[in-house]
């Protein structure tokens, strides 16, 4: 999955932002309307994609997750700030020794908001439907590695996986995994019916969702009696809308090169917050040219990632050297490994006989960063006489080509999927990249279930990424995260997609 | 005879225009490279999991019988269901015509009133320093790009004075006054650079008018100049600023998405352009249809209006305006 609109820098934006807050005043206090919210115990959270439907375990888009994960739907197990995992809807687990079965404990007295009460039957339903041929859960692979779902009692589940995969207690955290209730699985997509903390209420397509506290939940309740989400396409509209009071936080603003502006009003508080983000030059590895390592390397070499980096004029960006970000607890930083150097970069398209002039097609998809990094791509491949042409495309255009043809030799695009260095072990991925020692890394990663152990293999997965280089790594922008003063408990970090508000309330 | 015919004649051959655009849309659409179930799904679906999403919305049909699906649904009013949202279109239309209706209406009544007052003004002072400080006004309106004028109006209107919200729509649940509040200054921003056309358009009709003999013959007969003006001047001269006004309400339609946008009002231009960047194809069609239909019958009332309003053009081309 990728964040489409996650991430709009265009200088035009920030030209028409700053002239946007020029003219605003600098706002001392709350204004009225946030101070409405905060006696009624309500929020308005800005949020960059709408939702088309409220259903995860149909459909990717980051828009469901960050309304609904964790504050309408919940999973067997949960993930912290940190990315820790703990217990949730299963209260309990243990897993065979040999990693293929777990028997999950369900917590007592969980019901969903419409009153069905959470029983093994029900854990079974949602699994069993994320693995159906007919399934059009967003990540089946992890669900179809579920050989049975059966229940031993009530409150008892058990799970067999067709191999061991140590990664499965996270992924239950995953959005996709939420538990939805056979009653009313089939209505989620347009009234969402889940055991969180949160209720439901309203839907204005495109404009905002509003969920209520869920009075009668079965843990900790909400502290807030509402939240409303409002979503926004132009960044110029969201920063209005924070100034104006009609939003109290947006923690994925979109316009992070304006948070300064923002740290200059007292009214607010910015921060800046860890979040998956792995942006990319991806190479076609089935392409002659790109299935040689040393012009992959090449590639590394020619690129001043530094600089590009710099560019985003994103404050806390980093070069990234592999395929993980630092909101990871197994990241590592790897990105000295091709340090920026057009001669060596040269010497070794010489050495592969690479002619100079060598035609290759850029295909970017209609994103401000894809554009900006784009253009300093093509020069810097062009000063080690590879010769770039730029093609833009819309994005269903550019999923169809990159994604379902794997028509293109590069394309720059981020990864901001959690955890998901194994599509390096994909071999029909787009980047087609296909290396027996990494898939045997992988494997045994998978069957590892010591922590210490799966450190070690996961740092070893990015090292071997590092130097093999089947993508040109380049960047982690943080996410900007603005909100109101007296807003507490938002998340800064974020393992996965998402707005947990149960634990958000109006301090001092 | 030819004056009972003409109606049904009109409004066949509008029909059949609709059907022509239908069909262009929807192999258009077609044609363009990328599947609205890879859209939905994203990159990390599998080949089986788009398959099933294929058959569900029924993609995984021919062409021909997909369009003839949708039109033999259309006709009997469905207008099919959309693919991302997965509801009835018409569900999407209705919701956001409530915001994209009375902005549209209140920009066009907003560049009608003003646009039409200040043509006769300044028509009336030719030559007077208020006829060029106001020309001037209506120049430098014209060329500002309503985006950056909404920009202006917000920043200033909403954010330092606070009388506005910056963005957004209230909903006509909240009340209407609140909910027209809302609206005020995306319509200020979508009126004025059409306000500022349309006055100089009335300026020249009414110059042109003012400047024909009969009216020379009327101030003879010692008819007051305001007689002059409201009996003899407006109606001659409304025919033209009439012709301006059907060209600009398309303008106004598309104008939208982008004042749209910039005040996050979730009306059917945000919805089209969604949709076609969804590859949506059934709310493509309906928004593209809708649009298509206001202007032919838009234009059509205007024919009609310019001819009912014209009595010295009616002898000659009464019965031939379809």
């Amino acid at each position: 999955m990728f964040s489409v609109a996650t991430l709009r820098v265009s200088k035009k934006t920030g030209l028409r932002i700053v002239l946007g807050l020029a003219l605003s005043y600098a706002l001392g206090g709350m204004t009225s309307s946030a101070m409405a919210s905060a006696q009624d115990g309500s929020v308005a959270v800005g949020v960059n994609i709408s939702p088309a439907t409220l259903d995860p375990t149909t459909n990717p888009s980051e828009g469901i997750r960050n309304v609904t994960y964790a504050n309408i739907y919940e999973g067997l197990t949960a993930v912290d700030e940190q990315g820790a995992i703990h217990p949730l809807l299963a209260q309990a687990w243990s897993i065979s020794p040999d990693g293929l079965h777990y028997t999950f404990f369900l917590h007592p007295g969980v019901h969903f908001h419409d009153g069905t009460p959470l029983t093994c039957a029900t854990v079974k339903f949602s699994l069993d439907r994320a693995r159906s041929p007919e399934s059009l859960n967003p990540q089946k692979l992890v669900f179809e590695n579920i050989q049975d779902v059966s229940c031993s009692s009530d409150m008892t589940v058990l799970v067999t996986l067709r191999t061991a995969h140590a990664s499965f207690l996270s992924e239950l955290a995953w959005a996709d995994a939420v538990i939805v209730a056979p009653q009313s699985a089939s209505g989620n997509a347009q009234h969402p019916i889940g055991t969180g903390p949160f209720i439901f209420k309203d839907w204005k397509r495109a404009e905002s969702i509003t969920l209520e506290k869920n009075q009668a939940y079965w843990g900790t309740p909400a502290k807030l009696n509402a939240v409303t989400f409002r979503f926004y396409t132009e960044p110029l509209a969201a920063a209005n809308a924070l100034l104006d009071g009609q939003l109290d936080a947006y923690p994925s603003f979109p316009a992070p090169e304006m948070a300064a502006r923002f740290e200059q009003n007292s009214a607010f508080v910015v921060k800046q917050g860890l979040a998956p983000f792995k942006a990319m030059l991806a190479l076609n590895n089935r392409r002659k040219l790109f299935a040689q390592p040393l012009v992959r390397q090449a590639l590394m070499y020619a690129l001043d990632r530094a600089g590009i980096t710099e560019a985003m004029d994103i404050p806390g960006a980093l070069v990234l050297g592999s395929h993980m970000s630092p909101e990871n607890p197994n990241y590592t930083d790897l990105s000295d490994v091709y340090p920026y150097n057009p001669g060596k970069a040269k010497a070794l398209l010489k050495q592969v006989g690479v002619e100079p002039g060598t035609r290759l097609k850029l295909v970017l998809p209609p994103i401000g960063y894809a554009h900006t990094t784009g253009e300093l791509v093509a020069a810097y491949l062009e000063q080690i006489g590879l010769n770039v042409t730029i093609v833009q495309l819309e994005w269903p255009a550019w999923l169809a080509q990159v994604f379902g043809h794997h028509d293109f030799d590069m394309t720059i695009i981020a990864h901001t999927e959690p955890d998901d260095i194994g599509i390096y072990a994909r071999k029909d991925y787009y980047f087609g990249y296909n290396n027996s020692s990494f898939q045997a890394l992988y494997a045994a990663y998978e069957a590892e279930q010591d922590p210490v152990k799966r450190h070690t293999l996961s740092v070893q997965m990015q090292e071997k990424l590092a130097h093999d280089v089947p993508n040109v790594f380049l960047f982690f922008v943080p996410r900007t995260n603005i909100a109101r003063r007296e807003v507490k408990g938002l998340w800064n970090r974020l393992p996965l997609p998402a707005t947990p508000m149960s634990n958000v309330f109006w301090g001092q | 005879m030819q004056n009972f015919l003409w109606p049904l004649r009109f409004i066949g051959s509008r029909i059949v225009l609709l059907v022509l655009a239908s069909l262009i849309i929807f192999f258009s659409m077609a044609f363009l490279p990328g599947d609205p179930a890879e859209v939905i799904l994203g990159v990390d679906a599998q080949p089986d999991t788009l398959a099933a999403l294929h058959h569900k919305l029924g993609l995984d049909q021919p062409l021909p019988v997909q369009y003839w699906h949708w039109a033999t649904g259309f006709f009997q009013g469905d207008f099919g269901r959309s693919y991302g949202y997965n509801v009835p279109v018409w569900y999407l239309l209705a919701e956001r015509l409530q915001v994209s209706l009375p902005l549209a209406g209140f920009a066009l009544t907003a560049a009608v009133a003003l646009g039409v007052a200040l043509g006769v003004f300044t028509a009336t002072r030719r030559g007077t320093w208020l006829d060029l400080v106001f020309m001037g006004g209506i120049q430098l309106t014209k060329a500002v790009p309503d985006f950056w004028l909404a920009m202006l109006l917000t920043g200033f209107f909403s954010l330092s004075l606070h009388w506005f919200p910056a963005g957004g729509f209230s909903g006509w649940g909240q009340g209407v006054g609140a909910a027209l509040r809302s609206l005020v200054l995306p319509a200020v921003a979508l009126a004025l650079p059409q306000a500022a056309v349309l006055a100089r358009y009335t300026r020249s009709a009414v110059i042109a008018v003012l400047e024909e003999p009969f009216i020379l013959t009327a101030r003879a007969h010692g008819l007051s100049e305001r007689q002059v003006l409201f009996r003899h001047v407006l109606p001659r001269s409304l025919p033209s600023v009439l012709a301006v006004l059907s060209l600009q309400i398309p303008l106004l339609l598309s104008g939208t998405i982008i004042v749209e946008n910039v005040f996050n009002l979730k009306g059917t231009g945000a919805l089209l352009l969604e949709a076609v960047n969804q590859r949506d194809v059934p709310v493509v069609q309906a928004c593209v249809l809708l649009i298509v239909a206001v202007v032919v019958f838009e234009k059509g009332l205007f024919q009609w209006l310019e001819i009912r309003l014209s009595p010295w053009l009616s002898s000659d081309r009464n019965g031939h305006a379809a």
